[in-house]
Formats: C-alpha cells, sequence, structure tokens
C-alpha cells in the first residue's frame, strides 16, 4: 500500500514536471510579446530600454535554462512576480484560492449527490420515463457550453424573475453567510449542471452491468429489500469505475469553473488564469498552472485510493 | 458489414436521422442562404441603428456595430460546421497511428505515448487550448489546428484499448507465423478492426469541436470580428445591459450551437448502435 501510493505520488510529479515544462515551453514563444504589453501600458520604448527590461527579466537566456530556474525557484518557495499587477504571484494566487475552492468543490459535492442517484435510478428500469427523462437532461447538460447556460441563468434567474444576483461573491457591505450562499448558488448550479451529464451516463452504464450479475439475485433471495440490494450491493461494484470517470471529469470541471468565474466575476483562480492569458503575464500563468495541475494530480490520487476502499478486490501493487 | 446494410440499420434510428436531416439542413442553410439573398454580414447599417431589435429589414436585428445579425448568424455558422468537420480529421490523424503504434509495440511507445496523453489529460482542455491559440494568434486556422490537436488523447486512448483486445487473437498470430512483417498486420489485420469505434466517436469530436470553438471565440480568442462566428456574436453579452435587454442578439446563436451540438451526438449515438452495439463512449 505505501509503495504503491509512493509510487503514484513519484509518476504525479513526473506528469506535473511535464505539464509545466510544455507549457512554459509554449508560453515561451510569447515571451517578447509580454514585454510589448508591458511597454504599451505605459510609455514607449526605447531599443536599448527594450534590451535592459528584456535582460532584467531573463528573457535573454535559453529556454530550457529559464524553466530550470523558474522549477528551482518554485522548490524553493518562489513563484515569481506577475508582470502586470508587479506584486508575488503566490500572494496573488493565495487570495484568490479559496473562493475557487468553494465553487468548485460545492460543484463536485453536488454532482455526486445528485448525478449517482439519478442514474442508479436511470439504470434500474431502463427504458421508462425516468430513464429517458434523466437522459434527455444528460444530454442538455454536456451539449450546453458552460458560458451559454450561465448567460440564459442570469437573464431569466437573475434579471427576469430577480432570484438569484448575476454578480460576484458578496453585496457590497455584506459579509454574511447567507449573502455568500445566495451568491454561491447558481454558478455552482451551472458548473453541477453540466458535470452531471457524465456522471449520470457513466452510473448508469456502470450499473447497468451490475445490475446483471447473478450476487444481486443471490441478495434478494436471502431477503434483502430492494434498497440494500441495490445500494449495499449493487452501487458498491459499480462505484469503482465511475470513479475512475470522475477522475477524467476533474479537469473538465476546472476549465468550465473558469469560464464560470469570468461571467459571474467571482474572484477564483480560473478567471485569475483568463486574465493572465489575455496579459501574457507569464509568472501569473505558470503559478496557476502549477496549482491547477496540482489540485487534478491529488484528486486522482485520492480518487484512486477510494477506488481501492470500495472494491475489496483491488490490490495495490 | 456493406453500405446498404449500414444504411438500413443507421436510418432506423430515429433521433440519428433527426440529427442528420437537421445538420445537413444547417449546412445548406449557412452556405447557400447568404448568397442566394446577397446577405451582407460585414457592413454597417447605420441607418438601422445600434443593437436594433428585429424588425423587416433585419430580421433578427442588428449588433453593436450595427451589422445585419441575421446575416453573421447565418455566416458563422460556416465557422462552427467547418470546426466541427475539419478538427476531429486532425484529432485521428494524430491519435491514430500513436495509438496503433502503442498499443501493437507496446514497451517503449506504449508509455512514451500514454504518458504524453495522461499530461494532456491532467490540464484543463479550454485552458490549454486558450495559451496554445493566443501564441499562435487567432485564426479559423490556428482554431482547427489547435482544437484538432487537443484531440488526439481520446482517439490515441480509444484506439490503444481496442488494438490490446485484437492483438491477442489468434490471427494475428497466424499472420505473424506465416510471415507477414508489421507494416502489413498492422494495416490488414488490425486496422480493420479499429475503425469502427473510431468512426463513432468522430461525430462526438465533432460535437466537442463545436463547443471548444464557440468557447474560445466567446473568450475572445478565437474568430475575430468581423469576420462572424457563433462565439463570437455572443460575445456581446459579457455587457450585462446585452445580456438583460438585447436577448435577440444572443439567443439565435445560443440556441444554434447546442441544437447543433445535440444533433452531432444523436448521429453518434446511432452510428455507435448501428456499428458498435457494445461500445460504450
Amino acid at each position: 500500500m505505501a509503495r504503491y501510493l509512493y509510487e503514484r505520488i513519484l509518476s504525479a510529479l513526473l506528469t506535473m514536471f511535464f505539464v509545466t515544462a510544455i507549457i512554459y515551453l509554449i508560453l515561451s514563444l510569447i515571451q517578447g510579446s509580454a514585454l510589448t504589453v508591458m511597454g504599451g501600458s505605459g510609455s514607449e520604448m526605447s531599443a536599448a530600454e527594450y534590451e535592459a527590461a528584456r535582460r532584467a527579466l531573463g528573457l535573454d537566456l535559453p529556454v530550457w535554462l529559464r524553466y530550470a530556474h523558474w522549477l528551482r525557484d518554485v522548490l524553493r518557495g518562489d513563484l515569481g512576480s506577475s508582470y502586470r499587477y508587479g506584486v508575488p504571484v503566490g500572494e496573488v494566487i493565495a487570495q484568490r484560492f479559496g473562493s475557487s475552492a468553494l465553487l468548485v468543490g460545492t460543484a463536485i459535492l453536488f454532482t455526486l449527490l445528485l448525478g449517482l442517484p439519478v442514474g442508479v435510478m436511470a439504470a434500474y428500469k431502463p427504458g421508462s420515463v425516468w430513464d429517458r427523462l434523466s437522459s434527455f437532461f444528460a444530454l442538455a447538460g454536456f451539449s450546453a457550453p458552460r458560458f451559454i447556460t450561465c448567460i440564459a441563468c442570469i437573464y431569466v434567474f437573475s434579471f427576469k424573475l430577480r432570484l438569484a444576483p448575476p454578480m460576484g461573491m458578496h453585496n457590497a457591505g455584506n459579509a454574511s453567510l447567507l449573502d455568500l450562499i445566495h451568491h454561491l448558488i447558481m454558478p455552482s448550479a451551472i458548473i453541477t449542471f453540466g458535470a452531471m451529464g457524465y456522471m449520470i451516463k457513466q452510473t448508469r452504464g456502470a450499473c447497468l452491468e451490475v445490475f446483471q450479475e447473478d450476487y444481486l439475485k443471490t441478495a434478494r433471495a436471502k431477503g434483502l429489500s430492494e434498497v440494500e440490494v441495490i445500494f449495499k450491493h449493487g452501487l458498491r461494484t459499480a462505484l469503482a469505475p465511475i470513479l475512475t470517470q470522475m477522475m477524467v471529469q476533474v479537469p473538465e470541471i476546472v476549465g468550465s469553473a473558469a469560464i464560470v468565474e469570468k461571467i459571474f466575476g467571482w474572484p477564483g483562480i480560473g478567471s485569475l488564469m483568463l486574465d493572465a492569458i489575455r496579459n501574457r503575464d507569464t509568472p501569473l500563468i505558470m503559478g496557476v498552472t502549477l496549482v491547477i495541475a496540482s489540485v487534478v494530480l491529488v484528486a486522482n490520487i485520492l480518487l484512486d485510493l477510494a477506488y481501492g476502499l470500495l472494491d475489496p478486490r483491488v490490490r495495490y501493487r | 458489414m456493406n453500405h446498404r446494410g449500414f444504411w438500413n440499420k443507421f436510418r432506423q434510428s430515429r433521433g440519428a436521422m433527426i440529427g442528420l436531416c437537421f445538420l445537413v439542413a444547417e449546412a445548406l442553410a449557412v452556405y447557400l442562404l447568404p448568397a442566394i439573398f446577397h446577405m451582407d454580414p460585414v457592413s454597417s447599417d447605420v441607418q438601422a441603428g445600434f443593437n436594433a431589435a428585429p424588425s423587416a429589414a433585419h430580421l433578427l436585428g442588428t449588433d453593436g456595430a450595427a451589422r445585419d445579425l441575421l446575416a453573421r448568424t447565418l455566416c458563422g455558422g460556416r465557422v462552427s460546421l467547418l470546426v466541427g468537420v475539419a478538427a476531429p480529421l486532425i484529432s485521428v490523424s494524430i491519435g491514430l497511428p500513436l495509438g496503433l503504434a502503442a498499443g501493437y509495440y507496446r514497451g517503449v511507445v506504449e508509455m512514451v505515448v500514454m504518458r504524453l496523453s495522461d499530461v494532456f489529460m491532467s490540464f484543463p482542455d479550454i485552458l490549454l487550448s486558450l495559451i496554445l491559440v493566443s501564441v499562435i494568434g487567432p485564426s479559423l486556422g490556428s482554431l482547427i489546428g489547435v482544437i484538432g490537436v487537443m484531440g488526439w488523447t481520446s482517439i490515441a486512448r480509444l484506439v490503444y484499448a481496442n488494438v490490446l483486445s485484437i492483438r491477442e487473437k489468434e490471427y494475428i498470430n497466424n499472420a505473424l507465423s506465416i510471415g507477414r512483417n508489421d507494416f502489413e498486420i498492422l494495416s490488414h489485420e488490425i486496422l480493420p478492426g479499429v475503425l469502427s469505434p473510431v468512426f463513432v466517436s468522430l461525430s462526438f469530436l465533432s460535437g466537442n469541436a463545436v463547443l471548444q470553438e464557440s468557447g474560445l471565440s466567446f473568450l475572445g480568442a478565437g474568430i475575430r470580428p468581423p469576420q462572424a462566428s457563433w462565439g463570437g456574436i455572443i460575445f456581446a453579452a459579457q455587457d450585462l445591459s446585452v445580456l438583460t435587454r438585447m436577448p435577440w442578439i444572443w439567443a439565435p446563436s445560443g440556441i444554434l450551437i447546442v441544437l447543433t451540438v445535440v444533433a452531432f451526438q444523436f448521429v453518434g449515438q446511432g452510428l455507435r448502435d448501428t456499428l458498435d452495439p457494445k461500445m460504450t463512449v
């Protein structure tokens, strides 16, 4: 078990190395433009000033050396300073991380809480009205781009019905929990709606297979109630493949959260990333990349471990 | 299965036929209508006004630069359909050979390809595409290229998994024992077995490509104005007053994106039921 975990973490670190290296390499192709953006925000630069600025940022060094320096600084806990804002990247991310975690965490929680039972019920009676209704819902969930769902929801729920605020995390001067929840409902519901489609489909598929198994008949024959048969014996086996699918979903959820954050003006790291890309703010992009990749890989390891807890047949090598 | 058998079976799937008819009608509409009625998606009609409500002269109203929204919506459809058709072909041309090689040769090739796909899959598609497009510069070509490249992992993994199971079949051993070389085995024995699932997933990839393109254009990193695209038209709704007071600007494009993606999904499900009933995509 310890050995398995060790190997899993090692391979995650390796993946993280490649993710950051690839993105660093891509970004190095626009380094010159980052200077143009900086120069554009102030006065014009002379050729000598431009050269000096390039040197100051270390842009005259070869890419691999710059990446090595970046990596060395990261290992020392220094993510560098944002080109755009001039403040340490670590600080900016720390300010924004909590609100993203709240939004994405809420969305993932409700995706599981709603998607699992709906999928199980759809598989319980394939072809029933419930099954068709839920597959329609699933189709709508992954066919509507997040930005369209956001715009339609703001139009209907904020503007027409005036049920939920269209912007931000708090009303000005109101820091109560109730106000936060009021602002959280719509953006997190939109992410949930998008992610639930896959959840329902995967749960239904996995359960359809398990529900054919003989041991469920045995469980019924020995007099267990239908709820016990379905949830204790059926769902438990089906959960393992569902969790694997969930791993594939995590980056997708993080990506859609970025768009939702941007539209709702939610002060998280997703919208921070979109702004950083627009401003070609390499240190900030790299910092957020590191955070997102870590979150995804940690989630994968946790799901992997849950897989083993749920399915006793799995033995970690 | 021959062509007629395939078509007869595909035709029975009602959803797939509705999806296919919708896509064909849409393609005809976006390519023919603007030409027939001499619609102009780029000129401003200042007399009609900016952000004007639908009227007889402009059936869907005008946008923030007083351009006719019906013409822009139709021409925007060309972008979505073109990306939806072209990007998956790029994904397949990268993912198919890599998946074949990884599944057939195993060893180092397998490790490199699967690790690389892990790397791609552990980062949100939309963010990586956004970074790539901002490096290359936004244009129709770069959108197709980037979305196409981003789709390689799903094809490679699909092909890889199928090759692994085919590889163990007896006829592969037979082919080896009569002295066929790797290329002959890959192209004659293995490739035919993986083509069905690839063909099925093409339609799902198309739907996904339409989603990606609209998302990038909505974020201002895709098709640049004055060229029209559905995501670009909806970009105007980032302004709260357009969003709340002028739904005619963003609603038609939004509905068309959703319907197009649903149509591709239906066609994909029909193809799956026809070609490969056991497959789960």
